[in-house]
């Protein structure tokens, strides 16, 4: 695990981002993607949801673009699509490792 | 009808950053019965709403926007955010200093905080603003320590006038500062350690070991803001006790104006404001007298004067303040004119311990000191040249200290 948060993505921020394939999403709207797209493996926090928002707003990943009563409405900025795929390909090519080291003693 | 609640106080037993033992102190009260209300807290303590107990979960988490230290405020998070927590269980109830509180009634929901990794970021956060308060309370004890040592700070001047329960309360104040900054700091970085170790926060712990230094880091700045408190009031108290000069109880332990011209066919004293009166302050380390004069003097020879005569008078308890003190009125009086304006005079020997007399802007200063005890007197004459008359005074005084 690296020692200093946001060396990479955490799961919670992985599928954070994941969830604005959706389109423009709410807090409230991530939370239930992320539930849903998981089959209830992943369930996140209010404080862990708020404090990636906030920390991705300040990364310029994502930007309010609207507030409806009391709801505020988020959308995906290129620098945090790309942030996404380099993850994922990272991701990928950890598959593609533990694939290729399938047969030996594991 | 909904009834109203009876309202119950108390001290919250943990320090502020104490984010573990908080928590279980919570659920340890809604356990008795008592249950954290919205409106909580000021300086510390805690409204509770009196029920039948049950379990509540409590949760602390670090707030990133406003701090506000003494009041509980709601304006910390958007309402979009506390729909948000409210849907997902948690109840926000208030911000308290660097935290909110939460809470939730149902046993089963997803813990606030899911992933320690981003739960030690906003510890993190806390954490680097308590280092640059650490940083700046320890500059500023370092500051004071070296400014004390110096000569400018004249550190024997404000401790024997002000007395020495001041100083060491000032002295105490920005030590305990220090040390409160510097534990706080330690318990934060422990638990960023601990999250990203994947260890996580406790949920529950014994609070009652904390009780006792979390009492004693808050009693005590207390009882050092009163006594800072009560010597400033005392101070200032017994400096307004002036007493008219033609009241002063007993014959003063130093020479006066009547002194100087023994000759003098009519002195007359005025009093206004502070002239015309005596104040005596004491305290274990001295005991100082402020004797102002403001008085019209007909000699012998028909010369009238008008005369204004401020003299500061110590007895300090032993040689060495003594010793400080002079010095640091040499110093206070040389830094605070222009130097072009202060001018050394060359004195005779009066045959004590110290003399020193210098003009600044007309008016003439001696300082003088023997043994323990310490004059400091300025004249300020109409007739600026004729300063001989002065000098009767600093030959009476001296004869008076040996």
């Amino acid at each position: 695990m690296p020692r200093k948060a946001m060396d990479s993505l955490t799961e919670a921020m992985f599928y954070v981002l994941m969830s604005f394939s959706r389109g423009n999403m709410s807090g409230i709207d991530i939370a239930e993607d992320i539930v849903r797209r998981t089959n209830g493996r992943l369930h996140i926090g209010p404080a862990t949801l708020y404090t990636i928002l906030g920390k991705f707003e300040k990364e310029k990943y994502i930007q309010e673009i609207l507030v409806e009563g009391r709801k505020r409405t988020y959308q995906i900025t290129p620098k945090g699509r790309s942030a996404y795929h380099d993850e994922l390909i990272r991701l990928q090519r950890c598959i593609e490792d533990a694939e290729s080291a399938k047969g030996g003693y594991l | 009808m909904s009834q109203k609640k009876k309202h119950v106080y108390r001290l919250c037993p943990c320090d502020i950053c104490d984010i573990e033992s908080i928590q279980s102190w919570l659920e340890d009260m809604a356990a008795q019965g008592l249950f954290l209300t919205q409106e909580s807290a000021f300086c510390g303590f805690f409204t509770f709403e009196k029920d039948s107990p049950r379990k509540v979960l409590y949760r602390l988490d670090v707030a990133q926007k406003q701090k506000p230290r003494f009041f509980a405020g709601r304006s910390d998070l958007t309402e979009d955010e506390i729909e948000a927590y409210k849907a997902m269980g948690w109840e926000y109830l208030f911000l308290y200093g660097d935290f909110r509180i939460y809470r939730s009634i149902s046993p089963n929901v997803p813990e606030l905080n899911t992933e320690n990794q981003t739960h030690a970021l906003t510890v993190g956060y806390l954490k680097r603003s308590y280092r640059k308060s650490f940083i700046l309370v320890a500059l500023l004890v370092l500051f004071w320590l070296l400014h004390a040592g110096s000569a400018l700070s004249y550190a024997y001047m404000n401790i024997l006038i002000a007395g020495p329960f001041f100083a060491v309360c000032v002295y105490c104040f920005l030590l305990l500062a220090t040390f409160k900054t510097f534990a706080r700091l330690r318990k934060l970085r422990r638990f960023e350690k601990q999250l990203l170790d994947g260890v996580g926060l406790h949920n529950y712990i014994d609070w009652k070991n904390q009780v006792f230094s979390s009492y004693f880091l808050r009693v005590v700045p207390v009882v050092l803001c009163c006594g800072l408190a009560i010597s400033l009031m005392t101070t200032w108290l017994r400096s307004s006790e002036k007493i008219p000069l033609d009241a002063y109880p007993e014959e003063p332990p130093f020479a006066t104006m009547a002194d100087t011209f023994p000759d003098a066919v009519s002195m007359e004293s005025h009093v206004w404001l502070d002239y015309g009166t005596a104040v005596i302050l004491e305290n274990p380390l001295a005991t100082n007298i402020e004797w102002n004069e403001n008085c019209d003097i007909t000699t012998a020879d028909g010369e009238n004067y008008h005369c204004i005569f401020l003299l500061d008078y110590h007895e300090v308890k032993n040689e060495w303040l003594a010793k400080g003190l002079e010095k640091d009125y040499y110093i206070y009086d040389s830094h605070r004119f222009s130097k072009k304006r202060f001018q050394d005079q060359d004195v005779p020997d009066l045959g004590i311990d110290s003399v020193r007399v210098y003009n600044c802007y007309g008016s003439l200063y001696v300082l003088m000191r023997q043994d323990n005890r310490v004059a400091h007197a300025v004249v300020h004459l109409d007739n600026r040249t004729d300063q001989n008359q002065w000098l009767l005074w600093a030959k009476a005084m001296a004869q008076m200290m040996r």
